[in-house]
């Protein structure tokens, strides 16, 4: 029967390379999308990483919304966490980190900034865009986003006032000298973003606490049995905290997977569409041609559905092999797109690099729905084919 | 021994204009190893009571029974079954499926009986030694002659040793010299299995071959004569 299938394939060429031509474009263009959408989400990923960590440690109701008292680890739960995390293969890395909020003023130009005190020898996995980062020892520096450096008019080495408000709602301010500019590949981020000390954050807000532990990890997929771990861990040692992963607070990254999962599965559906109309009327002109022929084969004795295996099985040759080299069409075209180094600028953000992401898993889902397509755009023709009455299609012939 | 019993069969095809009665109470008995022929004019009912045989049309009155088994009482898939297995069919225009060779067209029955690989091989290979289309088995069907194309359709029909033929104007497409030597082949393969034939045929040579000669005519039929030497 596969024999007849395929050789009825041939028998037609210039019917069935058309109806390849269009599962193989489908599916690499399919593959393509998959393939962008991938590696945007790696990048995602990774910017997420860069700025949460792989998970982030702070007191309980930390990151509850409305709440009136402010949340700080204190120097106590510092060293418990601390201890706790040592103990651990897979945690690389940790640093503290304290949000503060302010005024950021020359003499004649001033702007509302957010920022975080960090410890200067660490977590600072950002673009410099002029000056350089905080080092180690550096106590009254500070590094602001390149869109901050702009408005305030600030050159390297010039000095700010900033202004906040104590956990204790006391008025503070203090100076600090610019050691660069900054930015996170947002323009939004960047015009209001800072970074300082941990001990200046401190001394800001008059506090020894910090408001959570940054832990990177070896792995990323370690993050959520990490986690679970440390919760438990944390409960025996008594300290009221919560973690929280990357995925858990980088909401930009839902957002933009979601965005491009549902333009992702209009596109297929889109495209589902396409082949289904396409390869329904393809196949309804074979299978009708070849009435009399099916009467024939029906007549010397081929059940009904050893008729419609047999027309399904036309459709699905045409299905696995049009996938196959659409995967390939697709992987080829991918490569030279990344090999021409296009880049592009989304909005509120800096260029970047269009990447696809050239992997097999990216052909799975192209694949099944251009099998599934096929499939199903020969069902009816191939029900109705085995459905007529025998005598009715020899009249065929 | 009767295969095949034809009792009061009727059939009527209706259309919105008018009702056509193509067969008027038919009675019929089929032995094994008969070898019939049935003439009438165009319209006469010849095909209608050849497509009733083979199960592939259903009667409006009256019984057909195989091998004492009515055909009424079967499903569609039992039908199928039965013409697989018991009734080898050819047509006027061969109806090989084009994308086989010859020896595939043979073989395809027996792939739809679940025949061994070896079995098929040997049942195809002797079969088509025996209508002489050994050397021409590899062929696809319209690399062969309207002649050798009915030989691999009687080929087709008789590889599963069914205990009937049933062959609708196997002639009607081939010039007589080519249509007499079908005939004789069908006639020669009839005595050397014991297979029963119905041939419906127009062309009138034929006849001179019949055991069995019925005609029809507006769907009443009339055996003609029995020759039993033939």
């Amino acid at each position: 029967m596969l024999k007849i299938a395929w050789r009825n394939i041939l028998r037609n060429k210039r019917r069935s390379l058309l109806s390849l031509v269009l599962i193989l474009i489908s599916v690499a263009v399919l593959f393509l999308l998959k393939g962008y959408f991938s590696a945007t989400y790696d990048g995602l990923e990774l910017m997420a990483i860069n700025q949460y960590s792989h998970l982030q440690i702070a007191k309980e109701g930390f990151w509850d919304e409305g709440s009136e008292e402010r949340k700080i680890l204190s120097s106590q739960d510092i060293n418990k966490i601390a201890k706790v995390l040592d103990a651990k293969e897979e945690v690389i890395d940790y640093t503290n980190t304290l949000e503060i909020a302010g005024i950021l003023g020359t003499e004649d130009r001033s702007t509302i900034v957010s920022g975080m005190g960090i410890e200067t020898d660490d977590g600072q996995n950002l673009e410099i865009k002029s000056g350089t980062k905080l080092f180690a020892g550096d106590e009254t520096k500070v590094i602001v986003g390149e869109g901050v450096r702009k408005k305030l008019h600030l050159k390297v080495d010039d000095w700010v006032s900033i202004m906040a408000t104590t956990i204790d709602g006391a008025y503070n301010a203090g100076s600090l000298q610019l050691s660069g500019s900054f930015s996170v590949g947002n323009d939004d981020a960047d015009s209001h973003y800072i970074m300082m000390p941990l001990s200046f954050a401190q001394t800001m807000l008059n506090t020894d606490g910090v408001d959570n532990f940054k832990v990177t990890l070896s792995d990323t997929d370690l993050t959520e049995s990490l986690i679970q771990e440390l919760e438990g861990e944390f409960k025996r040692e008594g300290l009221a905290v919560e973690l929280r992963s990357w995925r858990d607070l980088a909401n930009f990254y839902h957002q933009v997977k979601g965005l491009y999962d549902t333009a992702f599965f209009f596109l297929s559906i889109l495209v589902f569409i396409l082949i289904f109309m396409s390869i329904l009327e393809i196949m309804s002109m074979s299978f009708f041609e070849r009435m009399g022929e099916i009467g024939t084969i029906r007549a010397i004795g081929t059940r009904r559905s050893q008729v419609f295996v047999q027309l399904i099985e036309e459709a699905l040759i045409l299905g696995i092999i049009g996938g196959i080299i659409g995967v390939a069409c697709g992987w080829g075209t991918g490569v030279i797109i990344n090999n021409l180094n296009i880049t592009y600028t989304p909005p509120s953000s800096g260029e970047v690099p269009l990447y696809i992401k050239l992997a097999l898993n990216n052909g799975i889902i192209p694949f099944l729905i251009v099998i599934m397509v096929t499939t199903l755009s020969a069902l009816y023709p191939a029900l109705k084919a085995s459905r007529l009455k025998v005598v009715e299609m020899l009249r065929h012939v | 021994m009767a295969i095949i019993k034809l009792e009061n069969l009727s059939k009527t095809y209706s259309s919105q204009v008018e009702e056509v009665q193509a067969l008027k109470n038919i009675n019929l008995t089929i032995d094994k190893g008969d070898f019939i022929v049935v003439n009438g004019p165009s319209g006469s009912g010849k095909s209608t009571l050849l497509n009733l045989l083979a199960g592939i049309d259903e009667a409006s009155l009256g019984d057909i029974q195989i091998n004492n088994i009515s055909l009424s009482s079967l499903s569609d898939r039992e039908r199928t079954e039965l013409r697989r297995d018991k009734i080898g069919l050819v047509f006027q225009y061969f109806e090989l499926i084009p994308v086989l060779t010859a020896w595939e067209n043979v073989e395809y029955p027996l792939l739809l009986q679940k025949v061994s690989k070896s079995e098929r091989k040997r049942m195809v290979d002797r079969i088509l030694e025996q209508v002489g289309l050994s050397k021409m088995a590899q062929r696809l069907p319209n690399q062969l002659s309207g002649g050798q194309k009915q030989r691999v359709a009687i080929a087709r029909a008789l590889v599963t040793d069914p205990e009937i033929v049933l062959a609708d104007e196997p002639t009607g497409n081939l010039d007589t010299k080519t249509g007499e030597k079908i005939i004789e082949l069908m006639l020669n393969l009839n005595r050397e299995y014991n297979v029963a034939f119905v041939i419906v045929t127009h062309d009138l040579f034929v006849n001179k071959y019949a055991q069995k000669l019925i005609e029809i005519q507006d769907g009443s039929l009339k055996i003609k004569e029995v020759n039993s030497n033939a």
